[in-house]
């Protein structure tokens, strides 16, 4: 039976805390981690929790995977262009951890902030029931139109640093139209079909060719229309599928 | 009425409002400048940092309200018997830290940086009112970008951003590249200002101030 109880993984919030938590036992300069050495360690410590059958989170894995991934490359012979790209693996990973790090500290400082923090009491205060008469307005209207004005100005001002205001190209072929167009053209060819350049003309712009095609793939999902090719790259011909009822 | 008239009028004000009064609130219903309200808030302030004074205020932005003192809350749960508060997860706090230091950032940088998905830290984060949407990223998909709250610089003893220790002092003045400029918006830029020229409209209010008082 299943003990149900959560442990969780000896208080490390992540991979980038387990790491740092071996750099620090061991005394190593972040700047120059033995990597075989601490894959190691880390690995073994990734055994005992699974071990004491606990669920290790995918997250530690993938940075077991990295560790492995550093360390085989770091035992490969170095080829030149290897070099480079070998580095920056394990550049980004210190840099990560250095970033991590620093994080961690601004977080327990931040705790011991809110520590004392939680110590003030602010009041409520006492329930008395507001004053529902209202001082007469008294406004100025000249004022109230540039008051309103200056809103909308900058109500404008915000919406396009928001959202800048965008060209939108105005679709000239839809699939819809297209679809008719080449339903239109079957009925003329009846039962001999019609062939792909059939449905283009000289000056077709690239996006009518695409639409076109589009449109094709359209009715071939969904009433029944047959394209036949011979081969790759050339033109191909388009028929209406033989309604088989049985 | 003189400033210290005035600051005993922003005391009471603010003991029975209870909640946070902004500056420009107080400037309306007590027919003052902004300056002779600051100059009488001052006064406050010196007084509560007297050992014999229990109350402070709690200034966040250009808001005041009043608290007790953090130091005093031993004594104090003596006699209310008050359950103790309880702070926030390391995870919570690890995701607060990067959305004060990076903001306004997404839910994936954040992981990113952790190495550990932060959903539900955001989510606790999100609950508790210390961050909050800070638009959009204009990149696929639209991730929200978070930011923190006033309720964070509460929450934290900060009057504003820009009282948070640089991101340097932690890096132990490593040689990384920092980002200082995010954490500098706008309204923190103003913010900043008004530190800055409290000084100087202090003594100002103080030269204004007399003539008028000698004319009434």
């Amino acid at each position: 039976m299943k003990m149900g109880y959560a442990v969780s993984l000896e208080g490390f919030e992540g991979p980038l805390d387990l790491l740092i938590h071996l750099i620090q036992k061991n005394k190593i300069d972040i700047y120059d981690i033995p990597i075989a050495a601490i894959t190691n360690q880390y690995l073994a410590q990734i055994k005992t929790w699974q071990d004491m059958d606990m669920d290790v989170a995918s997250d530690f894995i993938v940075m077991a995977a990295r560790l492995l991934e550093i360390k085989a490359r770091a035992l490969l012979p170095k080829r030149e262009d290897q070099t480079e790209a070998e580095e920056d693996i394990q550049a980004k990973l210190v840099r990560q951890l250095i970033e991590y790090k620093i994080f961690k500290e601004i977080s327990a400082y931040f705790q011991t902030r809110e520590k004392q923090e939680l110590g003030a009491i602010y009041r409520d205060p006492e329930y008395i029931p507001q004053n529902e008469e209202e001082a007469p307005l008294e406004i100025d209207p000249v004022a109230l139109e540039q008051c309103f004005k200056r809103l909308l100005f900058q109500q404008e001002e915000e919406l396009e640093a928001i959202a800048p205001p965008q060209k939108i190209i105005r679709e000239l072929f839809s699939i819809e139209e297209k679809i008719a167009e080449i339903t239109d053209a079957l009925i003329r060819a009846g039962e001999a079909g019609v062939s792909f350049s059939e449905l283009l003309h000289p000056d077709i712009s690239r996006e009518e060719v695409v639409v076109t095609l589009l449109s094709l793939l359209e009715m071939v999902k969904t009433s029944g229309l047959r394209l036949v090719q011979n081969r790759v790259f050339i033109d191909f011909h388009i028929e209406k599928e033989v309604e088989n009822h049985g | 009425m003189d400033s210290d008239m005035l600051a005993g009028v922003i005391e009471g004000v603010l003991f029975g409002a209870g909640e946070k009064i902004s500056l420009s609130e107080l400037c309306r219903s007590l027919d003052k400048a902004a300056a002779e309200v600051r100059f009488a808030i001052e006064i406050l302030k010196q007084d509560y940092q007297s050992k014999a004074r229990g109350i402070r205020i709690v200034q966040v932005k250009d808001t005041y309200q009043l608290s007790t003192k953090p130091e005093y809350y031993g004594y104090i749960k003596e006699i209310t018997k008050h359950q103790e508060k309880t702070g926030l997860s390391r995870a919570a706090l690890e995701t607060l830290a990067i959305i004060a230091y990076r903001q306004p950032v997404t839910r994936v940088a954040i992981d990113d940086l952790r190495g550990v998905s932060s959903s539900s830290a955001i989510q606790r984060l999100l609950d508790r009112g210390l961050i909050c949407d800070g638009g959009r990223l204009e990149a696929p998909g639209r991730p929200i970008l978070y930011k923190t709250t006033n309720e964070f610089l509460q929450s934290m003893g900060f009057t504003n951003l820009k009282e948070m220790p640089e991101y340097e002092v932690f890096s132990q003045g490593k040689q990384e590249s920092f980002n200082l400029e995010m954490i500098k918006n706008e309204s923190e830029k103003e913010a900043i200002a008004h530190e800055e020229m409290l000084s100087g409209l202090l003594e100002k209010s103080i030269a204004e101030d007399q003539p008028v008082e000698v004319a009434q």
